[in-house]
């Protein structure tokens, strides 16, 4: 395998006393996006630092292209990697004259310059702003500057601090996929650090839960948002209904397990007599009234509750129905309003057998871990 | 009227000011950017030469500089007497008055954003370069704000300076000197009129400068 673009091996950061965090070994490959999500304060900040040669370790080692680097001498190495921050930081200068900066710093002729300058406006859509004040720009605009400004000088290696983070809505939906066709058609090697899961789903290659400075889990994208590995990284990648449940039997594919009660079908294995947790996504759960019969298949599971909460918000309604246990379910506003969705309703989820996911092992039947997490078979990806 | 103290005074403190922006803005920097350990110790260090009696300070600095001080004596050996000189007065000027540089730069340092900086520096800008053309651009108020007190401290230091430097007339004897020397010998126009040097050196630096670059002290 080739040799990684950076490596970091051992890796702490103390601010006295207490680990912000606690990095044994991260490898990023050339041409993959690794995105570092996690709540704030987890250390995601400090760690794209010391990816970025900003700040050295208190102790550990990190190498660039396959050498050791000390951040206190390291001006080689952080010309051949560029970053772009939450705040876009442009000089107040034209939009042309900013892009230009990282060239101009590394003796980039002026002739040159102005070539790569133009191409990277013009694959960022701000073509017509050249001539522009930085100060005039509107915040996507100025976040497009930055990330020309980075993109420019072909970094060997990208990293994003939060960059869709300061911008509205539709700025930012709009230049998420600009930024996917860019890292994927330059095969950019890139580490993005957010604390949105949609960015790491739409722009990843594989995912690092950072969760109070440690790594919680580090794997493909898809395995990380369908297989956590610990309910905190379940919780943090946006699995809403946890609960416990004991595995009744197998049968088939399927897999049965009483939780409340009530026997759900799993797609994942389970040796019969374990105890387990269960994750499954609310976007994973629809609803249909009770008197409407949806066809029984053996591959999903009916629920009937009571509807306990029901939270509106753009651009779906997240409702909690009461079915022995709180299964957690986002439908569209325009369903919820068609089902007559009301607190105290009788309802009917329905999830399939392979939305429900095992979150590790729990209690004392003392399953294998490696067993039940290998279970995974990623749907509808 | 004898005006040689206030070209003396107006000559140790500019000298005194060169030395303290050249020796505090590195400790000013230190102080705002690093942790290291003995930084508490430093801390505390730069503000006692503002809370300690002058006559203290002058006493142990003259044990440092006097002919049988050890700087003294290794002075002595190179052919450079310092104590009872105006050199002594620039020397005392500096350690009455570099506390106001460190302190204020300091803060000036501690208020840029640091992300500006980082971002220089991912641009591909030297360690040095980020200094000259973002953090000093960002503090120079509160630097220059920091070496216009500093001046005006040394201009007026009396006690440190009659310690190290002495009161000798037409050699060592400051502004400050000059005046408590006339009034001890009741010639009180001649001290009236070095006052008011002395109050209007300070305002119009004070306040013109506070006019032209909008500092804050």
């Amino acid at each position: 395998m080739a040799l990684p673009v950076l490596a970091l091996a051992n890796v702490r950061v103390g601010y006295g006393g207490a680990d912000v965090l606690d990095v044994p070994s991260l490898e990023i490959a050339e041409g993959e996006v690794l995105a570092v999500i996690g709540p704030n304060g987890s250390g995601k900040s400090t760690l794209l630092r010391v990816a970025g040669l900003l700040e050295r370790p208190t102790t550990g080692r990190v190498s660039f292209g396959g050498c050791l680097v000390d951040a206190t001498h390291a001006l080689a190495e952080r010309r051949r990697m560029a970053m772009v921050f939450q705040q876009p930081l442009l000089a107040d200068m034209t939009v042309a004259e900013n892009v230009g900066l990282g060239l101009a710093f590394r003796g980039v002729g002026a002739d040159p310059s102005e070539a790569r300058v133009s191409r990277w406006l013009e694959r960022l859509n701000i073509a017509p702003l050249r001539d522009r004040r930085a100060r005039t720009l509107s915040g996507g605009e100025a976040q497009r500057v930055a990330l020309a400004r980075a993109l420019v000088v072909e970094p060997d290696l990208l990293l994003l601090d939060e960059p869709f983070a300061g911008l509205d809505a539709p700025s930012r939906e709009a230049l998420l996929p600009d930024l996917a066709a860019i890292l994927r058609g330059d095969r950019l090697t890139t580490i993005l650090v957010s604390h949105d899961r949609a960015e790491a789903q739409a722009l990843a290659d594989r995912v690092a839960v950072l969760i109070r400075g440690r790594i919680s889990q580090l794997d493909e994208t898809a395995r990380v948002f369908y297989a956590p590995v610990s309910e905190e990284v379940a919780r943090f990648v946006g699995v809403e209904t946890i609960v416990t449940g004991r595995v009744l039997a197998r049968d088939g594919g399927v897999t049965v397990v009483e939780v409340a009660g009530r026997k759900l079908e799993i797609a994942a294995r389970g040796r019969p007599g374990d105890l387990v947790r269960l994750g499954i996504r609310p976007e994973d759960v629809t609803l249909t009234l009770p008197t409407e019969h949806a066809p029984l298949s053996s591959a999903r599971n009916h629920l009937t509750g009571t509807i306990r909460h029901l939270v509106p918000s753009a651009p779906a309604t997240r409702v909690v129905v009461d079915v022995g246990f709180p299964l957690v379910a986002t439908v569209t506003a325009r369903s919820a309003a068609d089902l007559g969705l009301a607190e105290g309703l009788p309802i009917t989820a329905v999830f399939k057998a392979s939305a429900a996911h095992l979150i590790g092992p729990a209690g004392s039947a003392g399953g294998s871990p490696a067993g039940l997490l290998d279970t995974m078979t990623a749907p509808e990806l | 009227m004898d005006l040689f103290p206030v070209w003396l005074s107006l000559r140790v403190a500019l000298t005194a000011t060169a030395l303290t922006l050249l020796i505090g803005i590195p400790v000013a920097l230190l102080l705002a950017r690093r942790r290291f350990p003995g930084r508490n110790v430093l801390e505390a260090a730069v503000v006692l030469p503002l809370v300690l009696p002058p006559t203290v300070l002058g006493y142990y600095l003259l044990l440092v500089i006097g002919n049988r001080g050890p700087v003294g004596r290794a002075l002595a050996a190179l052919g450079v007497e310092l104590a009872f000189t105006w050199g002594a007065a620039v020397l005392a000027a500096c350690v009455g008055s570099i506390a106001l540089v460190i302190k204020s730069a300091q803060a000036g340092f501690e208020s840029v954003d640091r992300q500006l900086e980082q971002a220089a520096r991912t641009l591909g800008r030297s360690e040095w370069s980020v200094f000259w053309s973002v953090t000093l651009p960002l503090a120079w108020r509160s630097v220059l704000a920091g070496g216009v007190l500093a001046f005006c401290r040394a201009l007026g230091e009396f006690g440190i300076t009659l310690m190290v430097a002495g009161n000798i007339p037409g050699r060592t004897q400051t502004l400050p000197l000059a005046i408590y020397d006339r009034v001890q010998a009741a010639q009180m126009d001649e001290a009236n009129a070095l006052a008011l040097i002395a109050v209007a050196a300070v305002v119009v630096l004070l306040f013109g400068l506070s006019r032209l670059a909008r500092l804050r002290y």
